[in-house]
């Protein structure tokens, strides 16, 4: 799950507004694709952090080089925990709305989401994560988190 | 190997020479009233570059004028032309069906930006802050989070409805990410693209506080049978 | 301008990233895709995904367990657009397994 060979991160080609794009010219028997843009209000630019948050969920090939695979496993193992982190979280606090846990209860349910939460900050800074990272794409289904 | 591009109607004339990945002649392996496109291809799975990206769009775009086109995801390889004939075999049905669901229809994108504040996450409390004030706090976020996502539905709802009666389908996502309200997709008629660019130009003029983008013609990309 | 053009075809570009590597048809199985590897856990996570949902839902249903049970996707994650047929047909054959397992827990919960 780490990033691609080269993909849509800042550091990568495709994005970086100087590098000139390398359409296929007409000597190939292929069309130059250039004019894709229909319509745009304001500055195209504005989209540009956004597509890239879009290109950087999508499906990428774990890097073979250790360090790669490394920080994937890591960002998945992560992702996962917080998935679960977050559905006991809402899930509590479902049951706190509904009045079905006592003051005791909902005491420690709290100190254990707040420390739970503290443990997530300390691991994300571990493996150089952050937060928007920590999600998964699911195609039809939408984000993960 | 075999790098594949699109799955097409039966070409009733040949294919224009096209030059694909790794500058192989663009082939084309029929069966009944379908046809694979696929050029040869050597070595390990393609990369992830740009120039590849494009060349494998330009091909599929190539395919448009022509023909129905269903668009194969970038760096998809078969064994052999064996695997293609089964492939081509074992999805005739489903390639058909999707073929008949593409025909003389185009993909158009559209995303909107809108201005609305994020939902910031409170203050940071205080280090001593105990487990009953900590659920206090997440479950005002919760609430934050739920009305901001109503509010979403109700405005991507509303430009949706413009554009989805111009569309044969569409396929969207509202607020995947906190400044974009709507991401979607539209397959339509490719004779209603000058109507649908009119629609957008409208629905920009009426809701000023909004940024939209909206790109195409693409090849049905998000409209084909996902497996 | 030139500026502009520039952000257009950037633009573009990324359109066309998300449209060419995450859609399309897909065709594993006979063949390889590049990111085959990250394909499979997308798959075990849509599972992993609705289970977890499910779950919920029986959980929540409480003494309507059955109920729930009976329809258990109707509690899919809130960001599913559920207006979209289109959306959502791909993942419906690799829940069907899916559904009949979350009825037999729900049975065996009853029983219990």
């Amino acid at each position: 799950m780490s990033a691609s060979p080269v993909s849509c991160h800042p550091a990568a080609a495709p994005a970086h507004p100087t590098q000139p794009l390398p359409a296929p010219s007409e000597e190939d028997g292929l069309p130059a694709l250039q004019h894709k843009v229909l319509h745009s209000t304001g500055d195209p630019t504005e989209f540009m952090a956004e597509l890239e948050r879009t290109c950087a969920a999508l499906p990428q090939r774990i890097n073979a080089d250790p360090e790669g695979v490394e920080r994937g496993l890591s960002k998945l193992v992560l992702t996962l925990i917080e998935l679960l982190r977050q559905l006991m979280e809402r899930q509590a606090l479902r049951r706190i709305e509904r009045g079905t846990v006592s003051d005791d209860e909902i005491e420690r349910l709290g100190e254990t989401f707040m420390r739970l939460e503290q443990r997530m900050e300390e691991l994300k800074v571990i493996f150089g994560l952050e937060g928007e990272e920590l999600n998964l794409n699911l195609g039809p289904l939408g984000n993960l988190l | 190997m075999l790098y594949l591009y699109a799955i097409i109607n039966r070409p009733v004339t040949p294919l224009p020479p096209l030059r694909g990945l790794a500058e192989q002649a663009v082939q084309c392996g029929e069966r009944g009233d379908i046809a694979a496109v696929y050029s040869q291809y050597h070595g390990a799975a393609p990369r992830i570059e740009v120039a590849q990206l494009w060349r494998h769009e330009a091909v599929v775009e190539a395919l448009l004028d022509r023909h129905s086109v269903l668009p194969v995801r970038y760096g998809a390889l078969l064994a052999d032309e064996a695997a293609l004939t089964m492939l081509l075999r074992e999805r005739y049905d489903r390639f058909m069906a999707g073929l008949a669901r593409v025909a003389g229809r185009v993909e158009v994108s559209v995303r909107v930006l809108w201005p609305a504040t994020p939902v910031v996450s409170a203050p940071r409390p205080a280090a001593d802050e105990n487990g009953r004030a900590y659920l206090a706090r997440r479950m005002a976020e919760e609430q934050a989070r739920e009305a901001r996502l109503r509010e979403a539905h109700k405005r991507a709802d509303a430009l949706h409805a413009v554009l989805d009666h111009l569309a044969v389908a569409h396929v969207r996502q509202v607020l995947p990410h906190e400044r974009v309200l709507l991401s979607a997709a539209y397959l339509i008629p490719r004779e209603a693209l000058d109507t649908f660019r009119v629609a957008i130009v409208a629905l920009g003029q009426a809701n000023p506080d909004v940024r939209l983008l909206c790109t195409g013609p693409w090849p049905a990309y998000h409209f084909v049978d996902g497996e | 301008m030139r500026e502009h053009l520039l952000a257009e075809r950037d633009v573009t570009l990324l359109d066309l990233l998300d449209r060419i590597l995450d859609k399309g048809v897909i065709i594993s199985g006979d063949i390889t895709i590049s990111v085959a590897n990250v394909d499979l856990i997308y798959l075990g996570l849509r599972l992993l995904l609705t289970s977890v949902d499910n779950l919920e839902a029986m959980r929540a249903g409480g003494p309507t367990l059955r109920a729930a049970s009976e329809q258990p996707f109707h509690a899919l994650p809130s960001e599913v657009d559920q207006s979209s047929a289109l959306a959502q047909r791909p993942s419906s054959a690799a829940q069907q397994p899916h559904r009949r397992a979350c009825a037999d827990a729900a049975e065996a919960r009853d029983r219990s």
